[in-house]
């Protein structure tokens, strides 16, 4: 798969993150540094266990991670996600919004395995 | 020399892309966590020109780190620029409350971070390298107030010595009585704190004291230099030296301070008042005198006393003390003659270290 099909897959833009990064060695290096970062497990740990203030770290984390490496779709599911968990316990149910963060994880996750 | 820049983020990918943007310019070193950002802070701190810093960190976090170089006073030497993604309004004002320079919104964009640290880092460093000049700069300045000050006492000194120089007194009368004056004022500071002494006062009357006979250039040698005991109208004249002495020093304006002015003519004109009120040229009596007068008027006679005159052989200091505490040489304050009791091991020292 090419860059970018990559960020067309992942809801980024090439172009923002070439001129960002300036080099597709430099995309595809951090791209694999994504995987073993533990921030999307560890998220979903303790949103299970409800420990609410390590939950809204990680997601923060997440979210944080995403935008810097272009990738648009997880970013803004992982915001959402983190907002609502910013004062504890959320005040709705996050389920929808923790499936979404999930979904587009692993559509990141795919992909990379697949450059 | 500030040449390196820290990175501190507990998210790895984070780190590497920083180092990567700004490895070219800079030594960058990379912290994970605020912990051992407090370490590496305290130990290498003064080679680091900027320090990118997380907020949102486990344990000890991006504000512990900010609070922590606040009460070491490096948030003034080191910029700090907040790496996060949390950009909340309160956050914001939080972080420049505490001396933040600036912030590197995500997602990170290779040239503006380096704009970004470049810009910090050199207005960082020009700013530290101000600030070491003008201390410099102050440090000279500072040493020569202080010799031009030496230099002004120096020759107010010489002066004080040629006009002494007329009826035979060295220059060691003007340094003996100085130091008497110094000796006698501190105690009266140190024994009676209503009168106020502050040890920047003792040393203006002790320099003022120099020039306590400065009068005595007005009166003629065969009165000044008569070995004998000297007529009624005689005396009349040689008591003008306190006022015409300090007629000449009221007409030397703007050269000295206020204090120093002010003390000069106390002491020239009133340096033979007597606490009874039967001194000259004013006959003032009891607090009346100015005191630094009447601190004069004690170390001057005590001087006399101790010293050979051409009208008289030196008393020794056990005379001198029993002469002057006992009011035979003039009456002094109550106060005065305790302090000059309690000084008096001092007294004796001075006079014979000329010997």
């Amino acid at each position: 798969m090419s860059i970018k099909d990559f960020y067309a897959a992942v809801g980024g833009s090439y172009d923002e993150i070439m001129r960002r990064l300036l080099s597709e060695e430099r995309v595809v290096k951090y791209l694999g540094k994504f995987c073993n970062d533990k921030s999307y497990e560890l998220m979903t740990k303790d949103i299970a266990e409800e420990k609410w203030e390590d939950a809204f770290r990680d997601a923060h984390n997440l979210k944080g991670i995403s935008v810097n490496l272009g990738l648009q779709n997880l970013f803004e599911s992982s915001t959402e996600l983190c907002e609502s968990m910013r004062n504890g316990k959320p005040a709705v149910d996050i389920q929808p919004m923790f499936d979404r963060v999930k979904q587009d994880y692993e559509t990141v996750v795919a992909a990379i395995a697949q450059l | 020399m500030r040449n390196k820049v820290m990175v501190v983020d507990d998210m790895p990918i984070n780190c590497d892309i920083l180092e990567e943007i700004l490895e070219d310019e800079y030594d960058v070193i990379t912290v994970g966590g605020g912990k051992l950002a407090l370490e590496v802070l305290t130990e290498r701190h003064e080679e680091i020109s900027a320090l990118l810093l997380d907020l949102m960190m486990p344990e000890v976090d991006g504000f512990a780190v900010l609070e922590f170089m606040k009460n070491h006073g490096w948030m003034d030497k080191v910029p700090v620029i907040i790496i996060s993604g949390e950009n909340t309004v309160e956050a914001e004002r939080r972080c420049f409350d505490m001396g933040v320079s600036d912030f590197i919104q995500k997602p990170f964009d290779n040239s503006l971070v380096r704009r970004r640290v470049s810009n910090v880092a050199e207005l960082f460093s020009y700013k530290n390298q101000l600030e070491e000049k003008v201390a410099k700069q102050t440090e000279i300045l500072r040493k020569q107030a202080a010799k031009l000050q030496k230099s002004n006492t120096e020759l107010i000194d010489i002066l004080a010595t040629v006009v002494e120089g007329r009826n035979m007194e060295s220059g060691l009368h003007v340094k003996r009585v100085k130091g008497f004056t110094r000796i006698l004022a501190l105690q009266m500071m140190k024994d009676y704190p209503e009168y106020r002494l502050t040890p920047a006062m003792v040393e203006v009357i002790a320099a003022a004291s120099a020039l306590h006979d400065v009068g005595k250039i007005a009166i003629p040698d065969n009165i000044l230099l008569k070995p004998g005991k000297l007529t009624d109208e005689e005396f009349a004249c040689m008591k003008t030296h306190t006022t015409r002495g300090s007629e000449i020093l009221s007409d030397i304006k703007g050269v000295w301070d206020e204090n120093y002015s002010k003390m000069s003519y106390e002491i020239c004109r009133h340096h033979h008042e007597r606490y009874d009120g039967r001194g000259y040229p004013d006959g003032l009596a009891g607090d009346d005198i100015p005191l630094s007068a009447q601190i004069v008027g004690v170390a001057d006679v005590y001087d006399a006393l101790v010293t050979e005159r051409c009208y008289k052989k030196p008393f020794t200091t056990e005379e001198a003390f029993q002469m002057i505490t006992g009011g035979k040489c003039g009456t002094f304050s109550p106060k005065l003659m305790e302090a000059f009791t309690r000084a008096r091991a001092d007294f004796e020292e001075l006079a014979r270290s000329r010997e």
